[in-house]
């Protein structure tokens, strides 16, 4: 297993819509992808366990991944949140 | 073949919750069915409808039906016909409920109206400061 630290940095948080684009990344791998928030753990593959983070601008997880392609899922899912899901802001 | 779903609601609220859905899933949800409940109809017309709308979603599978508000008229109807066809119904209907159960829409008809009412349940939160 391995994880790395990342913060939601887009203007809207991980709302809906982006959470919709994490579980789709974190569904193309076979490694499973867990997300810490300091509060709770979720499954990064479900759209509700994702929502429920209230992740808002700002908010610091913890993303671990694994399995057989446990680097590839981590790069994937800090890019995507690093790219700020591809909004603008 | 899946489970059937059809949703039951006051007024348009169920056409809402799908076309949110479909906005934040970036897909179409048109395999579920909306029956918008109008006060103003008489009984026996919306019973007809849901009736017919049960029997054409059943592809052998059951159908799952959600409607917004127990005790109310549009889950009272549907309540009195699921002893004619293999449906269960989920009252409470929201956009958390709605979603997990598009995502589990291969499962068996009981274990999706499981997936239902924790779904529904888990978009339930309060949080505090």
């Amino acid at each position: 297993m391995i994880s790395q630290k990342v913060t939601i940095i887009n203007k809207l948080g991980l709302h809906a819509r982006a959470a919709t684009r994490l579980v789709s990344c974190a569904s193309a791998f076979e490694s499973e992808l867990w997300i810490n928030n300091s509060e709770k753990t979720i499954n990064g593959k479900s759209i509700m366990g994702v929502l429920t983070l209230a992740a808002s601008k700002g908010t610091r997880l913890e993303i671990k991944a694994d399995g057989p392609d446990q680097e590839e899922a981590l790069e994937a899912a800090i890019d995507l949140i690093s790219d700020r899901f591809g909004e603008d802001e | 073949m899946s489970v059937g779903i059809v949703i039951v609601t006051h007024g348009d609220t169920g056409q809402s919750l799908l076309d949110d859905a479909e906005f934040i899933l970036g897909q179409s949800l048109a395999d579920i069915r909306f029956i918008p409940f109008r006060q103003s109809r008489a009984h026996t017309t919306g019973n007809l409808e849901v009736r017919q709308t049960i029997e054409e979603n059943d592809s052998g599978q059951g159908v799952l039906i959600l409607t917004d508000l127990i005790g109310a008229s549009p889950s009272n109807l549907v309540k009195s016909l699921l002893n004619e066809h293999h449906a269960m119904m989920v009252t409470g209907v929201n956009l958390a409920m709605l979603i997990r159960v598009w995502n589990y829409r291969d499962v068996p008809l009981e274990s999706l109206a499981e997936k239902a009412v924790k779904g529904g349940m888990r978009g339930i939160e309060n949080i505090g400061l």
